[in-house]
């Protein structure tokens, strides 16, 4: 779970004047999420947490060149996906291309992917909830079979609340690509929930 | 792994236009419960938990003071010395201790014979129109190797170094 961005803020200022232990809170909230990406980028767990351990250690060595411009975690995840890209140079180039990989509905439009809307509360219908259940669960499938450059883009997106602005430049993808590669991610899961509930029970 | 969440919107559920009936046989969501139901599923979307080693292991290094902030910059590349520096050293030292050695045993014929021998090479070699220009070679290669030390030095000791990253 993220820091509250001003709790943050005041995080960050005090690491950058040496507070090893502002720093750690900071590693708290940040580093599961960095083990994530970093794992969702490289897929293997021991060079994950490596990597994510350099890109903690990096963030603090580059601490008082930090001025805030970006959020500190769109930052940090900046550094992150650079170690991972510096790792397998290939990484970089697959990132863009998978944010172009085609899915079968249309092209994006300027507003690509709708916010969340009240999906509904199946709590009071037990065949509702198994339902909602299997939907989930069949979504998560859908999800891990997304293109890593996509699906670290949903994730940055829907989990961290990150605007399409901090994704780019936390990828160092340009805004267009980011835009174009987070309407194919829901084009492709919209499509796919829509087969899934043309079938039968 | 995250335990899934229940779904989060307390709303409740709107009519439901691809099954208006209810139809018991098939799931029919569609429309706006399609991405709202996406948009659940990727917030629920279970991430992995962070080792545990993994905060240990960066407070440790930094707690160390091995690592501080600012300096050493990020992409600078790490300096270290391995077994084969000191082994190299150690053949070079020697080299010159015996160069040194076997000039001061010699024994006084042999050195005078050596010094003549040397002298005809000299001047076989006819080094001498072109010793100005070796002796300039020399001494600007000298001053290039003491300057990229002490930049070297420099920047291992942290006056040197490379922007950090930044966004």
């Amino acid at each position: 779970m993220a820091l509250q961005t001003d709790i943050e803020v005041q995080l960050v200022q005090q690491a950058q004047a040496g507070d090893v232990q502002a720093f750690e809170q900071l590693v708290l909230s940040h580093q599961r999420f960095v083990y994530n990406l970093a794992l969702r980028a490289v897929n293997s767990p021991e060079e994950a947490q490596d990597l994510a351990q350099e890109a903690l250690v990096r963030a603090w060595q580059g601490l008082p060149g930090f001025r805030g411009q970006a959020s500190f975690r769109t930052w940090l995840y900046r550094i992150t996906l650079n170690l991972c890209c510096n790792r397998l140079p290939r990484l970089r180039r697959e990132l863009a291309q998978d944010a172009l990989v085609e899915s079968d509905e249309g092209e994006p439009g300027t507003a690509a992917v709708p916010a969340a809307e009240p999906s509904g509360d199946p709590a009071g219908d037990p065949a509702r909830t198994l339902e909602a259940g299997d939907r989930r669960r069949f979504l998560h499938q859908q999800i891990d079979l997304l293109p890593p450059g996509q699906r670290l883009m949903v994730l940055m997106r829907y989990q961290q609340e990150m605007s399409y602005e901090e994704i780019a430049q936390a990828m160092d993808l340009p805004l267009g690509t980011v835009k174009t590669g987070l309407f194919r991610a829901h084009a492709r899961l919209r499509q796919a929930l829509s087969q899934y509930e043309e079938v039968p029970l | 792994m995250k335990e899934l969440s229940d779904w989060e919107t307390g709303q409740p559920a709107p009519a439901n236009p691809g099954n208006p009936a209810g139809f018991p046989g098939t799931r029919r969501i569609q429309g706006d419960r399609l991405d709202a139901a996406i948009v659940e599923a990727v917030r629920t979307y279970p991430l992995d938990e962070a080792p545990a080693a993994l905060r240990a292991g960066v407070m440790s290094r930094l707690k160390a003071g091995r690592i501080q902030a600012g300096r050493l910059g990020a992409s600078m590349p790490r300096f270290r010395l391995t077994w084969v520096d000191f082994a190299l050293s150690l053949f070079f030292a020697a080299m010159l201790g015996a160069v040194m050695l076997v000039g001061v045993m010699l024994p006084p014929p042999l050195a005078a014979y050596l010094r003549l021998q040397m002298r005809y090479w000299f001047q076989m070699l006819t080094l001498q129109p072109v010793l100005p220009l070796v002796l300039a070679a020399v001494s600007l290669a000298s001053a290039g190797a003491a300057v990229l030390l002490a930049a070297r030095l420099a920047w291992v000791r942290g006056i040197l170094h490379r922007p950090p990253v930044t966004a």
